[in-house]
């Protein structure tokens, strides 16, 4: 299909005809394809499937009819001065004195589509425990409760889950039926993927067991506007005098409500209503590919790396130019929300997302992210936020630093330790031994103290017995075939440790 | 000593006191007659010389006997009032005056000169050692200066303060320089005996260097600056000329360059006050929690070293939270103040204590002074908090490897991080035994490796690496003892962990 796509497009107009010709067909058989699994459906969830299977064709007509990269690099240009405002000065504006008035048109939307598996877990991520026995969702939960009790507002929590996460979230949330929390769920779209070649449906029905296990996907949280107005949850918060989501990655922790933001919006800047924030913040090495803002089109526009032309990639992972990137924690308007929904304006480019399914067949996933939207919104607007606001867990590397001395947590929120003297984090690279949660926590008897770490190095089969305190550069290298079990109470500052050391219970 | 040191420590009481006294004028005594006895061994042309040397050091012994325990009262330290550090952008924004050569023709340059790099496995001056395209930091400070002077047609000296252990080879390397568009004038610092640390008498058994008498003297810290400087005549030459400061800096720092916004500073007498001595003194990072920082005490700006700091205190000391700065070792003075200070003996240093082992196993010590601690003597003085591109001092192989490497750009004997270096931060680069001398790195360093994208470099064990490599990201390399790692030529690692055995042979 591609190969033949490619010389179709270096033809003449009774080409393009013929192109037509065959998206049409394409889009023809693409709909029979979704009317067969549709009949296959069970009563209840039919209907939802095919609200799902609407936003699925959408999609693809959009994949057919788009091709190349989606901006023209010279008409890139450099976002305008105040379009990207300081965090400093936005706090400098203080507070006011009702706090409890911006907080009560406020919403949490976390996303909870993902399962944990790049971590080794079955289920969902937001269930790993990621500080003294809490959960990603127990802390989210114990953040909102604390603003709610603080403020006495009625902030509620909505989780955007997924047919992944939707049944073991739902059986968690009972525990928190005393909290001063009220948590609503939606759920995103389940799209079928494509056979990479044929650009069908793998899927024979619509069950998810058997042959069926690997057919479907969450569509990427960019879905969340289609499947939140789905819902009718949106619409529900508005009738309550909700007025604003903030949403972000559930497995960020540094993404709590800050109320500088919240005023921020609410006040109204410049005298227009703002109807979306995108929080970036400074870029270091790590973070090169992540998307940034620009101007394009006389909008402020989310630029990913998968939309620059090859030509210009190094130049998109300059820091130089462009020295911010996208965090992902996103405050939107719902009303707007609404209106771009019902006026099908809502666009988002189209990530192609290519898979290789267990039995070997090469299948895409269309995809879309949630801050590509930010065009669509009237005034929007970036805060170029502290790195402590971007906190994501992705591999135990991560969890070992949330784990350890070098945060306190207060109210299901975590800061760097006071007691921390260079407020910087320590670099942590824990080899594959490391990689899958369980195993981590097996290695660690106890979390060392890290207080005054600057850099970890792990690999090969290593142990930690309790009570280790690591300072400075600490590297422990096993070579394949060996073994180092670390003792109990060892203090390793500026060590290179390698070699073969075994303790054993006597 | 240590029977000595119990007498010191007891509660005073006037008998006591008398007698510690009595002590006190015999271990002089006993020095004023160790001393004249090897001055009486000394070669006429030298003698002088060393007899003013060993004035100098009776002061310091007398001060020694006179003063116990850390010398400041740490409940009257207080932080440095505002204005009293200024940053350096600041500095910059006054922006330079039109005619910036008469300003220059006011300096003379000051390089310390007098260490050895024994450390990196050297016998001769470190000053010696190639560190950039086979330009040593003598070269490249010469470069610098030559730069200056021609640049703004002006005329600044390099004044080398050299030790007995640096001058012979160094007047020979200045032969060089003949053509060159910069006057090289040199003067010695003094030469002291070392001393047993249980009598407190010299070890010296004659004025020789050689045999026996080898590792019998030390030239006594860069606080000596100020008097064998005056004691050379040289002060007073160049003040005749018209000269009326020196930038006084390490000459292994190859940050410290002749930066002409301070010296501005420093002409315009800032405040109406003739501005006598600036400390540039930067941000510290976790390396750097041991250095010297500046203090407000007794209604004077002042060094406070951690030697000199009560041991109740010294995590306070070394804490970023209280003392955010340090002392870069890079200082402008005014000539002279040092001329009235020196004549009129009020120029006040801490004597730090440095105790050695000698080959034979003999316990002895140095004592020694800072050039930094007798900021306080000065008027008006002022610290000029610098980026840390100013400090960049070579002290080991590690950063000669980060100084030879393209994330340094070198223009006209100045090195200035390389504007392809994208995130602008040294990486971390420790280099483990088999490096810690300078042939044996070059060795095993066929060419310099690409570092333009790296963050930290670690090497353990018997390790080499071939031509044309390129570091990226973390690459740590570990040769357990006994294995050997041949790291091939053209080899690109990023974000790698290399361990094993690994030999490449000829063929």
């Amino acid at each position: 299909m591609l190969c033949l796509s490619k010389e179709l497009l270096s033809n003449s107009n009774g080409m393009a005809q013929f192109q037509e010709v065959m998206r049409q067909q394409l889009e023809s058989s693409m709909h029979v394809e979704l009317e067969k699994l549709l009949s296959t459906a069970k009563g209840a969830g039919a209907e939802v499937s095919k609200k799902d299977f609407e936003g699925f064709r959408k999609l693809f007509h959009r994949f057919l009819q788009v091709k190349g990269p989606s901006v023209e690099w010279p008409k890139i240009n450099r976002p305008p001065e105040d379009s990207i405002q300081p965090y400093d000065k936005i706090k400098a504006k203080g507070l006011p004195d009702n706090i409890a008035d911006s907080l009560n048109k406020l919403v949490v939307v976390k996303l909870n589509g993902g399962l944990g598996t790049s971590m080794g877990c079955k289920g969902p991520k937001s269930l790993i425990s990621v500080r003294n026995e809490n959960t990603f969702l127990d802390l989210t939960v114990q953040q909102i409760e604390h603003l709610n009790k603080t403020y006495n507002a009625d902030v509620p929590l909505v989780l955007m889950n997924s047919f992944n996460t939707d049944e073991d979230t739902k059986k968690i949330l009972q525990k928190y039926t005393h909290h001063r929390v009220k948590i609503h769920t939606f759920n995103q779209s389940r799209y079928p993927r494509i056979n990479k070649e044929s650009l069908l449906p793998v899927a024979k029905d619509m069950g998810m067991t058997g042959e069926n296990g690997d057919v479907w996907y969450p569509p990427g949280h960019g879905d969340i506007y289609a499947s939140f107005y789905n819902s009718g949850l949106l619409e529900q918060l508005i009738a309550e005098g909700k007025e604003y989501i903030f949403v972000s990655n559930i497995d960020n922790l540094g993404a709590t409500v800050d109320l500088y933001i919240l005023n921020h919006l609410v006040s109204q800047p410049n005298g227009k209503r703002c109807e979306f924030i995108m929080e970036v913040t400074d870029k270091t090495r790590a973070d090169v590919k992540g998307g940034t803002l620009i101007q394009y089109d006389g909008k402020l526009r989310l630029l990913e790396i998968a939309q620059v032309p090859k030509a210009h990639v190094d130049e998109f992972k300059s820091v130089t130019k462009f020295k911010i990137f996208n965090t992902n924690n996103l405050w939107i308007s719902l009303s707007a929300i609404k209106r771009l929904q019902e006026q099908n304006a809502m666009d988002m480019e189209i990530i192609v997302n290519p898979k290789t399914i267990d039995g070997g067949l090469n299948v895409i996933q269309l995809e879309t992210a949630v801050g590509a939207a930010i065009k669509c919104f009237d005034n929007a607007l970036g805060i170029n936020v502290p790195r402590s606001r971007f906190l994501p867990v992705k591999t135990t590397s991560d969890l070992l630093l949330v784990m350890s001395n070098l945060y306190s947590l207060d109210a299901g929120s975590l800061t760097m330790s006071e007691k921390r003297e260079f407020p910087t984090t320590p670099h942590v690279k824990l080899g594959s031994s490391f990689t899958k949660v369980q195993e981590y926590i097996t290695r660690f008897e106890s979390i060392p103290d890290m207080l005054e770490l600057d850099h970890l190095t792990v690999s090969g089969d290593v142990t930690f017995g309790k009570h280790v305190s690591l300072k400075g550069t600490v590297i422990i290298i096993a070579n394949h075939g060996d073994r180092i079990d670390i003792p109990a109470g060892s203090m390793l500052e500026n060590k290179i440790v390698s070699g073969n050391l075994r303790i054993l219970d006597h």
